[in-house]
């Protein structure tokens, strides 16, 4: 019983003289021990780590919140106008006069589709582009020009 | 209504209140993930549908998955909180809100996950590698907070100006030379303070460009995993005894084969890890094989595309899979 498992199943000439079971199963094995090796380096570990999103003190306060206060809060969503802040862009999403919302580049490149509600969309810079049917401005803008590049921009 | 601690002590003693649960895990789910981005969920989309998602996975971990960090200590969450007769702040702290709670564990590896997936996302994870590598040979690593991460700055006299996020990377973007190396120097320079790793690299994404999706797509490795093959490996793991669970979940750890005897009651000799062995390679075999409609080879052909499609669909369904816990 000393010799371990991933000598038996995992090192590859071992493996070689497994049956195809055996040998699929230590491969299985690997790519899932890969996967943890990768993601421990990742940028998610790493803002997970460093508390991105996240302030100890505020998580203390939320859970120490009563339900009631909780669903006050649930209410609070973005609202018209909301300005974007990023790279090369700046965008807000406005009402119109007549209550339409609209997407307007201020400062950013040409040619530019941003999705909205899933659907991407092409932006004139400078022009008001009217989005019927948004409800609310969304928590990120994805931005891409064909060709160029993308880029993914908060509220600011 | 009945609070937290008196709804989770009936669902342990005899799973009662799991709707009561359900609407209330929904609820606190729902806050806690208020800022993230759509990056953090399921599809890489933020909805009712994947917050609920969210939600019921955080309640499956508390309830069934015995997690070895403080203060669970080898049981499940709903285990310890009863157990130790945590009132509704700690539970609602170590369920949904805290660091280390199970919520923000899953939106960690949902977004790992999605890093994977999505160009524009791997573009930032390789970048943030890449600052890594020189932030360890170039850098000072100036302290260690609490939660055990890194902070780094670079060597500079006199006085230091702490500045804003914003301030900083309008600063980086009218740099002349963008070269990686003195974006990352300027920035912690600008800072004025020690930075997180993370914190670095989304200001430096901030200004740097990502390559174009449509050309990253045309490389990327797969495409969305199929419901037919996502069900065939559900099928597979279900018919798995408990017993050989453990054995994929040992392989998955790379234990050694005396920690597996010794863990696992089922395995008291070789003969029967083997024929262990055998079932649950076989069975996963032939059931992705037959589900991608290909044909079953041998072995030693089996495409690693095969197994990624498995890792893909067993990882998200089973945190105990891919767990790296912080003690």
């Amino acid at each position: 019983m000393s010799q371990s498992l991933y000598e038996k199943l995992l090192s590859p000439e071992q493996a070689a003289t497994e049956s195809k079971e055996a040998l699929w199963l230590s491969r299985l094995g690997e790519e899932i021990r890969d996967y943890r090796t990768w993601s421990a380096d990742s940028l998610a570990q790493s803002e997970f780590e460093d508390g991105l999103y996240c302030d100890d003190d505020e998580a203390w306060n939320w859970a120490n919140q009563e339900p009631a206060e909780l669903a006050a809060d649930d209410k609070a969503r973005l609202k018209f106008p909301t300005h974007y802040h990023g790279g090369p862009w700046r965008i807000v999403l406005k009402r119109l006069e007549d209550g339409t919302p609209a997407i307007r580049i201020d400062l950013g490149l040409e040619n530019a589709e941003i999705q909205i509600d899933g659907v991407w969309i092409s932006v004139k810079k400078g022009e008001e582009q009217p989005l019927k049917d948004l409800e609310e401005p969304p928590l990120q803008l994805r931005i891409r020009i064909l060709g160029e590049g993308s880029w993914l921009i908060w509220p600011r | 209504m009945e609070d937290l601690a008196g709804l989770i002590a009936g669902f342990v003693d005899n799973e009662q209140y799991a709707a009561e649960l359900r609407e209330i895990f929904i609820q606190h789910v729902r806050r806690a993930t208020a800022r993230y981005p759509d990056a953090y969920f399921e599809l890489s989309q933020k909805n009712d549908e994947s917050i609920e998602g969210l939600a019921d996975r955080s309640f499956v971990v508390c309830a069934r998955v015995e997690k070895g960090r403080f203060p669970f200590c080898a049981r499940t969450p709903f285990t310890t909180f009863v157990e130790e007769r945590f009132d509704d702040p700690p539970i609602r702290y170590h369920s949904f809100y805290a660091k280390l709670s199970i919520t923000r564990e899953l939106l960690r590896d949902d977004y790992a996950f999605n890093l994977r997936r999505d160009p524009v996302l791997r573009w930032r994870d390789e970048l943030h590698r890449n600052i890594g590598r020189w932030l360890r040979e170039n850098a000072e690593n100036a302290d260690t907070q609490s939660g055990g991460h890194s902070r780094w700055t670079v060597p500079q006299s006199g006085p230091r100006l702490i500045r804003s996020d914003s301030a900083v990377i309008e600063k980086l973007k009218a740099l002349h030379d963008k070269s990686l190396e003195n974006l990352i120097r300027t920035a912690l320079q600008l800072a004025g303070q020690p930075l997180a790793h993370s914190r670095l690299s989304n200001w430096i994404a901030e200004v740097l460009q990502a390559p174009s999706q449509e050309v990253d797509m045309e490389t990327s490795q797969l495409p969305p995993v199929n419901r037919e093959i996502r069900e065939a490996v559900v099928d597979a793991w279900n018919e798995l005894s408990r017993d050989e669970r453990s054995l994929i979940a040992a392989l998955a750890r790379g234990d050694d084969y005396d920690t597996l005897i010794a863990n696992v009651p089922g395995f008291r000799d070789r003969s029967s890890v083997s024929r262990a062995v055998k079932k649950c390679g076989g069975q996963f075999v032939e059931a992705i094989h037959t589900a991608m409609g290909i044909e079953f080879q041998d072995a030693n052909s089996t495409p690693k595309e095969v197994i990624e499609r498995v890792v893909e669909v067993l990882l998200p369904m089973l945190p105990e899979l891919g767990q790296r816990e912080v003690s």
